[in-house]
């Protein structure tokens, strides 16, 4: 058995069923021991980056790690941008990228880099293989720091001589860790990683007298909810004591958006009531956020004069931005749950109202959507949305990055978990299409809605090719307004109008014509009948679809005060 | 895409102060951390650019094996200013090969300074 061979037996063992990739000279091997194994779907993307973010949408949509496959230099540098994506989001992923021969490491061979260099700030770890024998544990290693604790990317890097070496005795596929070149025990190799800490009985305790005796207590709620599985817990804490829940970008579908207790996502592009309530409670629920200075210009300053309650798995984010005045190290499932069984049965002090005065100015701001037009294309993919919920359809949203994002963000009610996909830490534009291609084959079932910008829908443009060739219907709907629209507004605000390099002709290219060039389905419209007509049109297509919605380009993303 | 102002956290009120901080504006303080790690290629690149990038300034370091073949110390003073310790030791365990950080406590260690004596010999500086 060669090192290869051990690679595929070693994902297989772990039950991988997908792997997103490009070759290359170096990662020959690798791709030849995938020939012929159909139980391990091998997708082929246009650019490494493409296949990056499609292992991160799969991740994204469903909670398992997403697999990558690419060769050495410039294969394995093409990810980067989305290693560093899955890194700021905490996603789960695993980037196999192949190397030169190991003799040739540090003589700046073809195709050499130092990938494990280059992404050390970016990974929760990454490994370099030294022998076939070492393949399948540190496959089965990586996968597993991947998946645990705070999730997130590991990279690992194989020599092509490893990739070709022959499996020893001793090694194998077992998988168990025990011949990883040095002797030591996969237990030993991670002391001092708690992968899933166990929340402290005395403050969970304490956590639940402060929400006893609270007035106007706030839940905030992030990614790490969703991570953990545990929006049903955040849910039945909400509703059984009473408590309004605030969720982050991340945090988007943890609580169910049709609730009345859901008063929105805070910043400076959230909604109104969600802003206030973080103001203006007395005590807060963290759980599973970072408090990232996108909720808040000063997230020391979040909730000044509330008692808070931070939950999350990674100890060094409790007390990072805002003190925490009752700091749990603990998974967000375990810790909820040991708080619904402190808490009492019933509401707590807060006052019944707390909740609809803040949830009602958020939903007359969701109200007045059908004005203008990129509220009313959101708004309408929204409505489509909720009906296709009522009738046990799944639906994913995923956005592109810039007013796109902020539109979706602001005009969209998610009542799930994992169907509003977006790259909230990194900002990554040419996110949307690949990570929309990575849902669909995760979720076939589903109907995927990318929501994107002129800007952004070019930089992975190539991934429709991918699109069409593994028929992934993903319907892309561009909100054309001929410019970079985020980086304009800004321009607007603070540069006296200088559009410095914000400006895009608005059908340069012809979006429609270059999907049908793809062979998907394009469309170009510019008033809301059009619109119904193409999204008729794009959901009676079986395959990719591509609408070039062109707006007013000086519409402008509202801001809170 | 972010042109937000940098953030103006002056407040010096208690309930809005960020983490715990262990002084009073800008001045550095020096702390004598033990950092046990496994002892495996590139673990040393892993703490150092760490602290590089999370502004955390080294002023000294030394690294080896223990009597434990599979572990490697690394003994460094850290000039702590702005970033509470906490935070810093924090970060440093997240790392997968770190197994455990510790502050050696400035009454309970010896720490040594030479100087370049005559003849070519090092004295103990006092």
């Amino acid at each position: 058995m060669t090192g290869a061979d051990s690679f595929v037996a070693a994902l297989r063992a772990a039950g991988v069923s997908c792997v997103f990739g490009y070759p290359g000279a170096t990662a020959l091997p690798l791709f030849d021991a995938l020939y012929g194994a159909d139980d391990i779907r091998l997708v082929l993307s246009r650019h490494e980056q493409g296949a990056t973010f499609m292992a991160g949408g799969w991740a994204r949509a469903t909670g398992r790690t997403g697999v990558v496959l690419v060769t050495s230099g410039p294969g394995a540098t093409n990810t980067v941008t989305a290693i560093a994506d899955a890194y700021m989001d905490s996603i789960p992923l695993v980037v196999f990228t192949a190397q030169v021969p190991s003799a040739l490491i540090g003589t700046d061979a073809f195709q050499e880099s130092d990938i494990t260099g280059i992404t050390l700030p970016i990974t929760k770890h990454s490994y370099l293989v030294k022998s076939a024998d070492e393949i399948a544990p540190t496959v089965a290693k990586a996968l597993y720091l991947a998946a645990t604790g705070r999730r997130g990317p590991v990279v690992v890097d194989i020599p092509v001589d490893v990739a070709e070496g022959i499996v020893g005795v001793n090694g194998g596929s077992d998988g168990a860790g025990k011949s990883d070149g040095d002797g030591d025990s996969a237990a030993r190799l991670f002391t001092g990683y708690d992968p899933r800490p166990q929340p402290d009985p005395a403050l969970i305790a304490q956590a639940a007298a402060a929400l006893t005796a609270a007035k106007h207590p706030v839940i905030l709620a992030g990614g790490g909810v969703i991570a953990a599985e545990a929006c049903h817990l955040l849910t039945d804490l909400a509703r059984t004591q009473g408590i309004p829940v605030v969720t982050t970008l991340m945090g988007r579908g943890a609580f169910p958006e049709d609730d009345l207790m859901w008063l929105g996502m805070p910043g400076l592009f959230g909604h109104a009531g969600a802003n206030e309530a973080l103001s203006l409670c007395d005590v807060l629920l963290a759980v599973g956020t970072r408090f990232a200075e996108r909720i808040a210009e000063d997230p020391a300053a979040v909730a000044p004069d509330a008692t808070v309650i931070h939950i999350d798995v990674d100890a060094a984010e409790l007390g990072k931005q805002r003190r925490a005045d009752v700091a749990i190290n603990a998974d967000a499932a375990d810790a909820l749950t040991a708080l619904l069984r402190e808490l009492p049965d019933g509401c707590g002090e807060a006052s019944p109202d707390s909740g609809a005065s803040f949830s009602l100015r958020t939903r007359a701001a969701l109200a007045d959507t059908d004005v203008l037009i990129p509220a009313y294309v959101v708004g309408m993919l929204d409505a489509l949305t909720q009906k296709r919920t009522q009738q046990g359809k799944a639906t994913i949203r995923v956005t592109e990055v810039g007013q796109n994002q902020l539109w979706a963000a602001r005009h969209s009610r998610v009542t799930r978990p994992r169907s509003f996909l977006t790259s909230g830490g990194l900002g990554a534009m040419g996110f949307g299409l690949p990570t929309a291609i990575g849902a669909q084959l995760a979720c076939p079932d589903a109907l995927v809605l990318n929501i994107s910008g002129d800007g952004s829908f070019l930089m992975n443009v190539q991934e429709l090719a991918t699109a069409v060739a593994v028929r992934a219907a993903v319907k892309v709907f561009i909100l054309n307004n001929a410019g970079l629209g985020l980086v304009r507004q800004w321009q607007d605000m603070k540069y006296a109008g200088r559009h410095v390099a914000s400006e895009l002709p608005v059908d340069q290219p012809d979006f429609a014509a270059l999907a049908t060039a793809f062979g998907a389905v394009g469309l170009t419209v510019a008033t809301p009948a059009d619109f119904e007509v193409a999204l008729r049109r794009a959901l009676e297509s079986d395959g990719p679809v591509v609408v070039d919605c062109r707006i007013d380009p000086t519409d402008i993303v509202e801001m809170q005060g | 895409m972010s042109s937000q102002t940098t953030n103006q956290t002056t407040s010096q009120t208690d309930r809005t102060d960020r983490g715990n901080r262990t002084n009073q504006g800008g001045q550095t303080t020096h702390h004598t951390l033990s950092i046990l790690v496994g002892n495996k290629p590139g673990t040393l690149t892993r703490v150092t650019s760490l602290f590089a990038r999370r502004g955390y300034n080294i002023e000294a370091l030394v690294v080896g094996q223990t009597e434990d073949p599979a572990r490697s110390r690394i003994t460094m003073i850290v000039g702590v200013e702005g970033t509470p310790l906490e935070q810093i030791i924090k970060q440093t365990m997240k790392l997968i090969n770190v197994v455990d950080v510790r502050e050696l406590p400035p009454n309970s260690t010896i720490s040594q300074e030479l100087r370049r004596g005559a003849h070519g010999t090092y004295l103990l500086k006092n």
